[in-house]
């Protein structure tokens, strides 16, 4: 947890507009999750409200919308791999009603697909090295942000929001 | 066969005593035939590598939990063009925007088990099962090709 400053900063301006714009981002109960208070935060806020929004069969099939539980693990992890200068993820939805979480930069690719919360499936592949590891992680996940490390540096999205 | 008065294209897969699905490899689905994934906009992702800034993500080749059957849902092409259906339609009506082709010999070739799996709307549906690691998941993503191409997304990268 970071400081009662920075959440409450958050809670009272970010959060209030984002939800007001986003139905069901209230659901998120990002009190009790953790602490946001970078720029890549709205976007993802939004990404996974629209996922929490997918009607049951969104694939088609079966599958189903984000469930808050996974929600709220993947903006907890996330908020604990990213900064200011880590590539701007993607977040894609699973059928069974959670997310993959993709990187894909020059550099390479870090992909983690988070089953349940404290159950993530993580693979990275770098252009300089030939190992492509893969690994199961659950509550620590600095390996993923020595990866983001690895692989950022020509984000065309760090660079357009830099300009 | 058939499926709820249903005739069915290919021979009843096995099922057990609740009428549940099991994971097989079905004999009438032959190697050379092409298996068709359908694929919604959710799964196009941007990627810095790929010629277009667009590709599919791996989740386009996933399986899905087990809670959720386990198995990676595709149709049988063969079977839609033996109706005389438009497979390329048949294929992406919403919410799917594209589609991609993949044998089921090169799912064979993964340990995968090819299976029949009709659905009371579909009976051309198939999946496959078995265990993917990230790096077989890439490689048939970049051995696929396209049945409906979805305008600025790539299979490389």
């Amino acid at each position: 947890m970071e400081s009662c400053a920075a959440f409450s900063s958050f809670d009272t301006t970010t959060t209030g507009a984002a939800a007001r714009r986003m139905p069901g981002l209230e659901r998120l109960p990002l009190k009790t999750a953790f602490v946001i208070q970078h720029d890549w935060t709205e976007e993802v806020l939004v990404r996974l409200s629209e996922l929490m929004q997918l009607p049951v069969g969104w694939d088609g099939y079966r599958a189903k919308p984000l469930s808050r539980e996974n929600a709220v693990f993947a903006l907890s992890l996330l908020s604990v791999v990213m900064d200011q200068s880590k590539p701007l993820p993607s977040i894609v939805p699973t059928v069974s009603g959670s997310v993959r979480i993709e990187w894909h930069t020059l550099r390479g690719d870090v992909e983690l697909r988070v089953n349940r919360p404290n159950s993530v499936h993580a693979w990275f592949s770098c252009v300089d090295e030939e190992e492509e590891p893969e690994v199961d992680l659950t509550f620590d996940f600095k390996i993923v942000s020595a990866w983001l490390d690895e692989i950022k540096g020509t984000n065309v999205a760090i660079e357009r929001a830099a300009a | 066969m058939r499926l709820r008065g249903q005739t069915l294209p290919l021979s009843e897969p096995p099922r057990d005593a609740k009428g549940q699905l099991v994971p097989h490899d079905h004999q009438d689905i032959l190697n050379d035939d092409g298996l068709i994934r359908r694929i919604p906009i959710h799964w196009v992702v941007p990627d810095e590598k790929s010629p277009t800034g667009r590709r599919l993500s791996s989740e386009a080749f996933e399986m899905s939990s087990a809670e959720m059957g386990g198995g990676m849902s595709l149709d049988i092409e063969k079977l839609i063009v033996e109706t005389g259906k438009d497979v390329a339609a048949h294929v992406t009506p919403h919410p799917w925007v594209g589609a991609v082709r993949v044998t089921a010999g090169l799912l064979r070739g993964y340990a995968l088990q090819v299976g029949y799996s009709p659905q009371l709307d579909n009976p051309y549906h198939a999946e496959a099962w078995g265990t993917l690691s990230k790096k077989t998941s890439k490689k048939i993503r970049l051995a696929s090709t396209w049945v409906v191409e979805i305008e600025g997304c790539s299979l490389e990268a």
